[in-house]
C-alpha cells in the first residue's frame, strides 16, 4: 500500500469510525430510550431521549461523509457497493426517514408512548441492512452479474454465519455504546439510580459485543481464510480490545467511573475495527477489487486530500463539543 | 415499464420533494439572521419576535430536509452507480465541500437551538452565521454539480473510463457563475437565457418551444410546442420583433437554433415550454407584488399598513413561489433529457442494473406524500401550541425548543 493509498484509507476510515460511533450512540440511546418507556421508567426513557436530542443531525451528516469519502477516493468500489446493495441501502434509508421523522417530530405528537417505540426500534434497526457491505466486502452473498459486475445474493447472504455474527455485533455495539454514555451523563447529573441502569444495560450489551466480535473472527476463518489469516498476523490489536473492554466492563460497576469506561470502550473500538480494516488489505472487495486498482485519478487525488483533511480538522473539535460538552451545558431533562 | 422508468420516476420524486424543505432551508437562515440583526440594532421587539417564529418554523422543515437530503444523496448511489463512478473521478470535490458545509450548519445548529442559553444577544446571533453561511455554500456547491451536467467539462470519456480529469475546471465550470446566482436570487431573465442559448440549444429551443430555427425569432408564451405543425399552438406572440433572438443574443436580428437542429431522440420533452413560461410568470407576479409593497411604503413610511386582499395575494405567492421553484428545476432536468452529461453519457448507461426498483418506488412514493402531509401537520401543531402571545411574552424560551 503507497503512501497516497494509506492516506486515502485513513481519511475513509476516520468518517467510517466517526459514524459508527456516533449513530451506534445515537441509535442504541433511542432503542434505550423505547425499553425504559415500556419497563415504565418514564424519568430514564426522558433522559436518554433528552441527552441525544440535539445530536441526531450532526450524526447524519457523517454518514454522508463517509460515503462521499469512499466515492471520492475510491470510485470503483463506490460503484460495486452501489449495484449490490441498492435493497439493503434503500431499506436502511426507510429506516433511517422513520427515524429522524418521528425523533424530530414528537414533541408535537403529545406525551404518548408510540412515537418513542417507533424511533427507538426503527433508528436501532437503520445500521443492519447497512452493515451488508461487510459480509459484501468479503466476497460474501454475491455472484457474478450475467453482465459483468456483482449482484446480491440474498439467500446466500443471509446463509452465512458470518453475516449474523456481524448483526449481533452491531446491535450489540449499539447498546454497549449508548448505553456506556448514558451512564455518564446520568452521573454528571446526579442521576444516581439511572446511571447504575443504563451501566447495567452497557455492561450486559458490552458482554454479548465481545462474544460477537470472537464469532465474527470464528465465522471468518471459513468465509474468507485469506482475511482470517492477516488477521491472526496482527493479533495484538484485535486482542488489545479484551482487556480494553474488561476495564470498561470494572468502570461500569464503580460509580464515578463511567467517563473512564467510556474512553476505554472508544479505544476498544478503535484498536477491534483497524484490527479488522487493517488485516482487510490489500482488498476493498475480495477479491474483486483492491485498494491500488480502485484509488482514483491522481489530479483528483491531489484535491481531495487536503480538503477531507481540512473537514476533519473542522470536524473532529466540533464533534467533540456536540457530543460529549453541549449536552451537558443544558437543564437534565427532569 | 422499465427499471430506468423507476429509478427516473423515483430520484425526480426525491429531488422534487427536497426541494421544497431544501430552498427554504437556504433562504430562512439568512431572513431569521437580517430580522435578528435588524431587531437587535433597532431595539424592536417585534423584529426579534418575527425571527424567534421563523426558528421555530425552520425547526422543523430542518428535519424532513435533513432526513430526505440524506436519502438524495444514497440515492445517487445505488440508482445510478455507473453515473456515480464517473462522477467520483470527476466532479467530486463539490459534493464533498458541500457534505462539509453541511456539517458546520447542523453543529452550529444544534449548538444555537440547546447551547446559547444565557449567551449575550449578539455574541448568540454570531452563533446563526455559521448556519446562514453553511446553507449558502451548500446551496452554491450543489448547483456547481449540476451546472457541469449541462456542460460537462474538465475530463474525457470514453465509456465508464475516464482521463484527463482537471478537477478545479470541472467544479468551475464556465456556466457556474451564472447559475449559481440564479440559484440565489432566483434572477432567471436576465441571466439564464443567454446562457442556455449559447450553451445548451437544445435546452433553450425547448424551453422556447422553437421547434425550427430562425432569424429574429418572436417570443411566444404559452401555447402547445406541436411537433407536427412544426411551431407552438395556441400561444401568446408577444408584437415585439425578434424579441427572442434579442433575449438569447442580444440582437434582434440574430438566428436561434430550433429542435430541428438535434435528432428526434435526443428531443426534450417539449412540456420544458410551459414549465419555463410558468416559472417566469410567477417571477413577474412576485416583482409585481413587491413593486405594490414599494409603493405603499414610499408613500407612507413607517405608518403603512398592507390591505387584506395584498396580505392574501402574499401568501398565494407563497405557495406559488415553491410552485415556479418546482417548474425550474422541472426544466432544468426534463430540458436535459436523455442526457445524465450532456454529449456523453444518457440515463440508461447510468441507471442500476440490479433488480427491485419497482419495489421500492412502490414503497417510497406513499412514503413522501405521507410526509409532506405529516410535515404541515406538525407545522400548524406547532405554531398552535406555541402561538403568538406564548412567544412575544418571551417566555424565557431563548434558549430553543422545550426538551
Amino acid at each position: 500500500v503507497s503512501g497516497q493509498q494509506a492516506l486515502a484509507l485513513a481519511v475513509a476510515g476516520a468518517y467510517f469510525g466517526l459514524y459508527a460511533l456516533t449513530a451506534g450512540v445515537e441509535f442504541g440511546a433511542g432503542l434505550l430510550a423505547a425499553l425504559a418507556r415500556a419497563g415504565g421508567h418514564a424519568r430514564a426513557a426522558r433522559l436518554a431521549e433528552g441527552a441525544l436530542s440535539p445530536v441526531w443531525e450532526v450524526t447524519n451528516v457523517f454518514l454522508i461523509l463517509f460515503a462521499l469519502s469512499l466515492a471520492s477516493f475510491f470510485p470503483l468500489a463506490l460503484r460495486l457497493y452501489g449495484e449490490t446493495l441498492l435493497m439493503p441501502v434503500a431499506t436502511a434509508l426507510l429506516l433511517l426517514l422513520v427515524r429522524y421523522v418521528v425523533f424530530g417530530f414528537r414533541h408535537a405528537m403529545g406525551d404518548a408512548a408510540w412515537p418513542v417505540y417507533v424511533y427507538g426500534v426503527a433508528g436501532f434497526l437503520a445500521p443492519l441492512p447497512l452493515m451488508a457491505f461487510l459480509p459484501v466486502s468479503e466476497g460474501i452473498g454475491v455472484t457474478l452479474a450475467p453482465g459483468g459486475g456483482l449482484r446480491l445474493a440474498g439467500g446466500l447472504l443471509l446463509a452465512s454465519p458470518l453475516t449474523w455474527a456481524i448483526l449481533a455485533a452491531t446491535a450489540s455495539s449499539e447498546l454497549a455504546l449508548a448505553g456506556t454514555l448514558l451512564a455518564a451523563y446520568a452521573a454528571r447529573w446526579q442521576r444516581r439510580q439511572e446511571a447504575a441502569a443504563f451501566g447495567r444495560w452497557a455492561r450486559w450489551a458490552l458482554l454479548a459485543a465481545l462474544l460477537s466480535a470472537a464469532a465474527i473472527w470464528q465465522t471468518l476463518e471459513r468465509a474468507n481464510p485469506g482475511h482470517a489469516a492477516r488477521l491472526a498476523l496482527l493479533w495484538p490489536l484485535p486482542a488489545a480490545a479484551v482487556p480494553l473492554g474488561a476495564l470498561t466492563w470494572w468502570a461500569l460497576a464503580r460509580p464515578g467511573r463511567e467517563a473512564l469506561a467510556m474512553a476505554a470502550l472508544v479505544l476498544a473500538y478503535a484498536v477491534g475495527l483497524l484490527g479488522y480494516a487493517l488485516s482487510h488489505l490489500p482488498y476493498l472487495v475480495d477479491p474483486e477489487l483492491t485498494v491500488a486498482a480502485a484509488l482514483t485519478n491522481g489530479p483528483m487525488l491531489a484535491a481531495l486530500i487536503p480538503t477531507y483533511l481540512g473537514g476533519l480538522a473542522l470536524a473532529l473539535p466540533l464533534a467533540v463539543w456536540v457530543y460529549l460538552v453541549l449536552p451537558l451545558r443544558v437543564p437534565p431533562p427532569a | 415499464v422499465t427499471a430506468l422508468a423507476y429509478a427516473r420516476l423515483l430520484t425526480g420524486a426525491t429531488l422534487a420533494f427536497h426541494i421544497v424543505f431544501a430552498t427554504l432551508g437556504v433562504g430562512l437562515p439568512l431572513f431569521i439572521a437580517v430580522a435578528e440583526a435588524a431587531g437587535l440594532a433597532r431595539r424592536d421587539a417585534d423584529l426579534r419576535l418575527l425571527a424567534r417564529r421563523w426558528v421555530r418554523g425552520f425547526a422543523i422543515l430542518v428535519v424532513t430536509g435533513a432526513a430526505s437530503g440524506t436519502l438524495i444523496g444514497l440515492d445517487l448511489y445505488i440508482f445510478w452507480p455507473r453515473f456515480m463512478l464517473v462522477a467520483g473521478q470527476v466532479i467530486i470535490l463539490p459534493f464533498a465541500l458541500e457534505g462539509m458545509a453541511f456539517f458546520v450548519e447542523a453543529a452550529f445548529l444544534a449548538i444555537y437551538l440547546y447551547g446559547s442559553g444565557g449567551m449575550r444577544p449578539w455574541a448568540r446571533w454570531a452563533l446563526w452565521l455559521p448556519v446562514v453561511g453553511g446553507a449558502g455554500a451548500s446551496a452554491l456547491l450543489v448547483t456547481t454539480v449540476n451546472t457541469f451536467m449541462n456542460q460537462p467539462v474538465g475530463f474525457r470519456l470514453a465509456g465508464l473510463t475516464v482521463s484527463d480529469v482537471r478537477p478545479w475546471a470541472a467544479m468551475f465550470n464556465p456556466g457556474t457563475p451564472v447559475n449559481c446566482l440564479h440559484v440565489l436570487v432566483t434572477a432567471y431573465l436576465a441571466t439564464g437565457l443567454g446562457l442556455a442559448a449559447a450553451t445548451q440549444p437544445a435546452k433553450f429551443a425547448a424551453m422556447e418551444g422553437l421547434l425550427v430555427g430562425r432569424a429574429a425569432a418572436p417570443e411566444v408564451l404559452f401555447g402547445w410546442p406541436s411537433a407536427a405543425a412544426g411551431r407552438i399552438v395556441g400561444g401568446i406572440t408577444l408584437p415585439l420583433r425578434g424579441l427572442e433572438s434579442w433575449l438569447a443574443y442580444g440582437r434582434a436580428s440574430a438566428f436561434v437554433r430550433g429542435l430541428d437542429a438535434v435528432p428526434r431522440a435526443d428531443w426534450p420533452p417539449l412540456i420544458v415550454h410551459d414549465l419555463f413560461d410558468l416559472m417566469v410568470a410567477v417571477g413577474f407576479a412576485a416583482l409585481a407584488l413587491v413593486l405594490v409593497y414599494g409603493v405603499g411604503w414610499w408613500r407612507r413610511r413607517a405608518a403603512y399598513r398592507p390591505g387584506r386582499w395584498l396580505l392574501a395575494a402574499t401568501v398565494v405567492m407563497g405557495a406559488l413561489g415553491l410552485a415556479a421553484i418546482e417548474c425550474g428545476w422541472l426544466v432544468d432536468e426534463e430540458g436535459r433529457q436523455p442526457w445524465l452529461l450532456v454529449g456523453l453519457m444518457r440515463l440508461d448507461q447510468g441507471v442500476t442494473t440490479a433488480p427491485g426498483v419497482g419495489v421500492l418506488a412502490a414503497i417510497y412514493l406513499p412514503t413522501y406524500l405521507a410526509l409532506l402531509v405529516l410535515t404541515a401537520a406538525v407545522l400548524r401543531a406547532t405554531f398552535r401550541r406555541y402561538p403568538l402571545r406564548f412567544d412575544a411574552a418571551g417566555h424565557a424560551r431563548e434558549e430553543g425548543p422545550a426538551r
